[in-house]
């Protein structure tokens, strides 16, 4: 077996390694194995998920087989009982939810389906990377390591790890060169930082706003927002002086109020001094599946979570996401549906409670092409070798071929579709601030990001995090206040839900957050819906359990 | 002497990563731990690499620095660790018997306490890598260019970890 190229499917900034079935001599067992090995020769270097596609290529519980009401079934026997459950359904009830890890051609092919079905209920199931792709990007990675100034909105270090080199090559080429981070709380990002602007929860679209006027030499004012007013001051002059700067933005889950309107700001800030701008999503090809989508007029992913939420789903069709562990609240609403069906490579909520289940693929086993940071449309043509699994491609082919249409996805067609999205041109409007005394806060970590579906059944994460994946950070104050120490458990509250979670001290995190790990299933219950951009801050209360 | 290419090969191999050691760029790691991914899949579960974090402003891989006088290999009572001719000191697996002597002697605290399958795990500079040409996949992996293999001489010359630090304006992490 040789070297294959290819892409993580968890890497928002699509980098490419290899990857190569070897056999091993593995000395304990004195005899050898077939394991699947990294091959670094990527630019970027791959994060701790890329590293996990060893392990996902060959993991031990890969849903390698097709399920059919809890029955092993073979692909067309399968594919069948699809064809013929959803015959018996009203498909303008249905709703299609995509990961952001699927190719464009199957994006374009959901999209289809869901057309003919006559259902608007057609969503990548990332809430936070439907902001980002609102917003076109300008910069190259090969610039961003000779930048000036690099301006991190969210904690972009935590979320994409591999853009930390060229953002320390770029501090470190110069004696002048610095890197500013506005957010708020204190993060991976925020701790490398020349300047940083900690904004109050819910006030981070003020401060971006403020800054893109002040450097455009307009009236501002960050009055409310918590930020040093010197600290603002010396970074305005500093990038009013500041030829070449980037300004990177990464939304997150449940970071910001106003995710839209700090992206806004963040774009404005960027253009109106030439700098370079990059919003950056957490799946490897969310931008683009949203745009293809949004393209034909479906409804944005808090839209088709409302309507399952409100019963108006009778069934659903998951493409290799997991609605249970990203939206725990609709877990009833789905167990009460009439047909799940769902394509799955682990065994995932999402799998125990489908009626069908058929298995799926990597992105890194699949062919088919993704848009990349770069507004680029780049091909994967070197798919490392799996078995024969139907997955996405498979069943949408059959279900269009079923209703009559000639199931193709050409370039051309998902270049016009991409070509027809409209970016966000208007400043959103102001929205009601949620925050409060103590506010609950999202946050990633390197080794998780979306829900968390796939990157916790990782066997390093099992051996090496334990139940500290499911933590909340707080500050040291806030600590002695209630009087809890590292380990602890803690119960949140907020007015979504309540939970409980062990407890890490951070002894620079200020007093008046509360972070909740994002990509749990019960950290996601606690933090707030907003109807325009998924989960957002919300104020919160903590105890003792 | 060297008789066959791949022969010449490896001994060029071998020139190219005598001396060399991973070495930290404190002022570039965030803490994202590919490293320690990185070393537990290519070492089939055998993580030679943890790391520690400092008061959440710093963090800090540690590995084998490949001492020039080891006490992990005096300390050995099984004659299971010994340095290769290239320097690399490596742990011969079929003849550890987990008795963690080398663990406890160990002055960093590098090589883990916890047993795999009752044997103990030690960086081994993935030898095999280096032996194609390639680095540590520590290294390799390291997403912040915080891990690098350089000759041990090279950077005490250069002294540019500390003379980096002096550098920069503004606060410090450290």
């Amino acid at each position: 077996m040789g070297i294959h190229k290819v892409i993580c499917h968890f890497c928002s900034m699509q980098d490419y390694f290899g990857l190569t079935g070897e056999s091993v001599f593995y000395s304990v067992h004195y005899g050898s194995q077939n394991v699947v090995k990294t091959k670094h020769f990527s630019e970027r270097r791959i994060c701790p998920r890329g590293n996990f596609c060893n392990e996902l290529a060959q993991h031990k519980h890969r849903v390698g087989y097709n399920l059919v009401d809890g029955e092993f079934a073979k692909t067309d026997f399968a594919l069948d009982a699809i064809k013929e459950s959803f015959s018996a359904m009203d498909k303008s009830r249905s709703a299609i939810l995509l990961s952001g890890s699927l190719t464009l051609e199957e994006a374009l092919l959901a999209a289809k389906l869901g057309e003919k079905w006559g259902t608007k209920l057609v969503a990548q199931i990332f809430p936070e990377d439907e902001i980002s792709a609102k917003f076109l990007n300008n910069f190259s990675f090969a610039d961003l390591s000779k930048m000036q100034a690099v301006i991190a909105i969210g904690d972009i270090f935590s979320l994409h790890p591999t853009i930390s080199k060229f953002v320390h090559d770029a501090r470190f080429a110069d004696r002048k060169n610095f890197l500013a981070a506005i957010d708020n709380c204190r993060s991976r990002t925020s701790r490398f930082a020349w300047s940083f602007l900690n904004a109050k929860p819910g006030s981070v679209a003020d401060v971006i706003e403020a800054l893109a006027n002040a450097v455009s030499c307009k009236e501002y004012s960050i009055e409310n927002t918590g930020v040093d007013e010197s600290a603002f001051e010396q970074l305005v002059s500093i990038l009013k002086n500041t030829e070449n700067a980037a300004v990177l933005f990464s939304p997150g889950i449940g970071r910001f109020s106003e995710p839209l309107r700090v992206g806004f700001w963040a774009k404005e800030l960027a253009e109106s001094k030439n700098f370079q701008f990059a919003s950056f999503s957490t799946g490897s090809n969310a931008r683009g599946i949203s745009r293809l989508l949004n393209s034909y007029g479906f409804e944005p992913i808090n839209k088709v979570i409302d309507a399952i939420e409100s019963g108006e789903v009778e069934s659903l069709m998951c493409l290799e996401c997991d609605p249970i562990e990203a939206f725990p609240k609709i877990f009833n609403r789905i167990k009460s549906m009439k047909l799940v069906v769902t394509t799955a490579t682990l065994p995932t909520a999402i799998v125990e409670n489908a009626n069908i289940v058929i298995s799926s693929k990597h992105l890194f086993e699949k062919k088919g092409t993704l848009l990349s940071p770069m507004e680029k449309i780049i091909t994967m043509d070197d798919p490392f070798p799996s078995p024969d699994y139907p997955g996405e491609m498979t069943l949408l082919k059959s279900l269009l071929e079923n209703e009559g249409i000639r199931p193709t996805a050409e370039i051309s067609e998902i270049k016009e579709h991409l070509g027809a999205f409209h970016f966000i041109s208007e400043p959103p409007d102001v929205m009601k601030n949620r925050s409060g005394k103590l506010t609950a806060v999202g946050y990633h970590t390197p080794h998780h990001h979306g829900d968390g579906s796939y990157t916790r059944r990782a066997s390093w994460v099992i051996r090496q995090t334990k139940d500290k994946d499911n933590s909340v950070i707080i500050g040291l104050g806030l600590a002695e206040e209630i009087g809890v120490s590292n380990g602890d458990s803690l119960v949140v509250s907020t007015d979504a839900g309540k939970s409980e979670f062990s407890v890490i001290i951070e002894e620079d995190q200020l007093d008046n957050v509360v972070l909740i790990p994002a990509y749990m299933p019960n950290g996601r219950d606690v933090l707030g819906w907003c109807k325009s951009a998924g989960f957002v801050p919300i104020a919160v209360t903590v105890s003792k359990p | 002497m060297p008789e066959t290419i791949d022969e010449i090969k490896i001994e060029e191999n071998v020139k190219s990563y005598e001396g060399k050691r991973i070495v930290l760029d404190i002022d570039r790691c965030i803490d994202c731990r590919s490293c320690e991914t990185a070393c537990f899949y290519s070492h089939v579960g055998h993580q030679n690499l943890t790391h520690a974090v400092s008061r959440q402003i710093a963090a800090f891989p540690y590995n084998c620095r490949q001492c020039e006088e080891p006490v992990c290999l005096d300390a050995c009572s099984r004659n299971a660790i010994e340095r290769r001719d290239d320097g690399v000191i490596v742990r011969n697996k079929f003849l550890c018997i987990g008795c963690l002597s080398c663990a406890y002697a160990c002055p960093f605290g590098v090589i883990k306490e916890d047993l795999i399958r009752r044997v103990v795990s030690k960086c081994d500079l993935c030898v095999s890598e280096l032996s194609e040409g390639e680095v540590p996949n520590c290294v390799a992996t390291c997403t912040s260019g915080a891990l690098q293999f350089v000759p041990m001489d090279e950077v005490i010359e250069m002294k540019k970890w500390g003379a980096r630090i002096i550098a920069k304006p503004g606060p410090h992490r450290i």
